[in-house]
């Protein structure tokens, strides 16, 4: 209860509220910038967040991740260009709504729909994370070491078009996180007499590196993008009682989609936002209406989109492992903030866990309110100039990959990262699963090493142990799900050709 | 190897596909022969700090080999361009590396108004050089106004 007190009286304290307006405030922007998205937005938000209690760090985050989650639609209904790749799906009728004048109406129904879904997913976050937690405490060091290779096993869904590139990267995440010392002995590991690695190569520096630098040279890439024309002015955003009534069923349907997608990890508000449209037009009375400008069109995708944050929060909190590159980001901050996230979480710093559970809720309603008012405002950032938005980048990734130790090691790190960053993308390497790996490498040797220790040397711990034999099952079907769909697709595919 | 003709026949292997591939490859194989030289464990069944790197080094050769294959076999297809305009990329980001290294002599936050300066003239459109000053200008404040002064950042 202490706890639950506590964490309130974070949220509405005079710092609570300002971060969640600024959280609210960059994430729409950033949201709305294509290209750049919530894994982007943290990581350059995150070095700035030491100096900050872990409770307003995350309650930062957490309302950039929500806000950033609807912004994307922002510039799907005013250009038809997805600031995300979870608002793909809002372009279609968001942008044919937006032709036919009706823009305001788009960007409420989007804005209505990702505060629902927002608080949906925030509540079944708060109805989940705590019994699953409370059964992640009976788990051993091999369940756990399974845990983490579960998560690890996401990888195959965010690999993209090739698994074994994303093997590579994870496999790159994983050499990167054995740097430093040994968790076990304590002796150095690959540092090379470079005492700024004893601690490890700074997770930041990498996260900054490889999503920032590598987009801003992206970016750059580009002669000059024609900046573009928004033909309606946009206004404040309320929605109407008439399209409410119209809406609320895909709103619902979206958010338990997005919510329970948002909790298998690898799957993030990019799937979940097609099948939150698909669904919503199989029940709708009027499916040839979509493409055209449907409401339920936006309203589905959106509300998914957002319900994700919840759900993907679910397995952070209660089993420690992200699965999406923004949850590692979290993650990462948190353990920045010298604390480990799982089920001892709960009890180790109440009040930080209730201030993420409650947190999601509340960012969600100070989206809506942002969203609504400043709206006129934050929408002319979709007009700003690549050439600024890289520079700005470029300037932030740097100032903040110094502020991680006043060091300027660690911005040479960071640079060099964004070039690994941007060889990765233009090599079709996903950069997540480096990320990701990087997060995961010290639960997983860590628990691997003591499971074997406790057992003295018998392998067999990993597969007699029910919790660590149900999760290897799981990463198992986790690699397997993926790589059957892709087999059978290049079936399909050479099927049709011939 | 002559790609199967029942799937990837006639598609050029990218030259990137294969360099990389070698590259990944020979990077698992310096990293296992690094884990291999890793002291032993102190105590009864710990493997010691080499354990799981001579794992990653083992997978990583695994994955390159797979790699290399799938490259030979055609899976991955070349697209024509898709390094056309990877000079811009690098030019930018040594106009940032290039700053860095002259921290020392003007400070992090001029170097980084230049840098940002410097990459906003990459870009064509209009009023460049206004564009440009008013992006360094801005960035320089934001810097020293909020990052030294507001945060307390010692910025060297």
């Amino acid at each position: 209860m202490d706890g639950i007190l506590q964490s309130l009286g974070v949220i509405f304290s005079l710092s609570g509220v300002a971060v969640l307006l600024v959280g609210a405030l960059l994430g729409i922007v950033i949201g709305a910038l294509p290209g750049l998205g919530p894994s982007i937005g943290l990581s350059l938000l995150i070095p700035f967040t030491y100096s900050m209690s872990p409770e307003l760090s995350m309650l930062l985050m957490i309302s950039l991740y929500t806000s950033a989650e609807y912004g994307g639609s922002i510039s799907a209904i005013l250009l038809s260009t997805p600031g995300t790749a979870a608002a793909a799906a809002t372009a279609i009728d968001g942008y044919a709504m937006a032709q036919k004048g009706r823009a305001n109406e788009a960007i409420s129904i989007s804005l209505t729909a990702s505060t629902v879904g927002g608080i949906l997913g925030g509540l079944a976050l708060l109805l989940l994370a705590m019994p699953l937690a409370k059964l992640a405490l009976q788990f051993g060091p091999a369940g756990y070491f399974a845990v983490g290779l579960f998560g690890l096993s996401s990888v195959a869904a965010l690999s993209g078009g090739s698994l074994v590139k994303g093997l590579l990267g994870a496999a790159l995440g994983l050499a990167l996180a054995t740097v430093g010392i040994d968790p076990i002995t304590g002796a150095p590991r690959f540092t090379f007499g470079q005492f700024e690695l004893y601690e490890g190569v700074p997770f930041l520096a990498a996260l900054i590196g490889l999503f920032a630098v590598s987009e801003a040279m992206a970016l750059a890439e580009k002669h000059a993008r024609a900046v573009p024309q928004v033909k309606e002015r946009v206004g404040h955003v309320f929605m109407s009682l008439e399209l409410w009534r119209r809406t609320w069923r895909a709103m619902i349907s979206g958010s338990v989609i997005g919510t329970l997608l948002g909790i298998l990890p690898g799957v993030g508000g990019n799937i979940a936002c097609w099948v939150a449209r698909d669904y919503a037009r199989a029940r709708d009375p009027e499916p040839q209406e979509y493409g055209q400008g449907a409401p339920n069109g936006i309203a589905a995708p959106e509300a998914s989109n957002n319900a994700t944050v919840g759900g993907a929060l679910v397995p952070l909190l209660a089993l420690g492992v992200p699965g999406s590159p923004t949850t590692a980001i979290m993650m990462g901050a948190l353990i920045m903030h010298g604390l480990h996230p799982g089920p001892q979480l709960f009890t180790e710093a109440p009040s930080l866990v209730y201030a993420i559970l409650f947190g999601v809720i509340i960012a969600s309603i100070v989206q809506y309110l942002v969203g609504s008012l400043f709206l006129p405002i934050l929408a002319r950032t979709v007009r700003l100039p690549d050439g600024v938005i890289a520079a700005g980048i470029m300037a932030f990734a740097i100032l903040g990959a110094f502020a991680i130790r006043n060091l300027m090691f660690d911005v040479w790190m960071t640079l060099g990262f964004g070039l690994l960053g941007y060889g990765m993308k233009k090599l079709d390497f996903p950069v997540a699963p480096v990320i990701l790996a990087m997060v995961l490498g010290y639960l997983i040797e860590s628990n691997y090493r003591t499971a074997l220790v406790a057992s003295q040397g018998d392998y067999s711990v990993f597969v007699t142990d029910p919790i660590s034999l149900l999760f290897l099952i799981l990463s198992l079907i986790s690699v397997l799900v993926p790589l059957r769909r892709a087999w059978r697709a290049r079936r399909a595919r050479s099927v049709v050709t011939e | 190897m002559t790609p199967r003709p029942d799937t990837d026949a006639g598609r050029r292997i990218p030259v990137s596909e294969l360099v990389t591939g070698g590259l990944c490859l020979v990077a698992s194989g310096v990293f296992l022969a690094l884990a291999t030289a890793l002291p032993q464990g102190h105590s009864r069944g710990d493997d010691g700090p080499g354990a799981l790197p001579e794992q990653i080094g083992v997978f990583g050769l695994v994955c390159s080999g797979f790699y290399l294959f799938f490259t030979l076999r055609g899976g991955f297809p070349g697209v024509a361009g898709k390094f056309t305009a990877a000079p811009r990329a690098l030019a930018s980001f040594a106009i940032f590396a290039l700053a860095m290294a002259a921290v020392p002599l003007l400070g992090l936050a001029s170097s980084l108004a230049l840098a940002a300066a410097g990459l906003t003239l990459l870009f064509q459109g209009e009023r460049r050089w206004l564009r440009a000053a008013a992006t360094g200008i801005a960035l320089w404040l934001i810097a020293t106004l909020l990052f030294q002064r507001l945060l307390g950042l010692p910025l060297p």
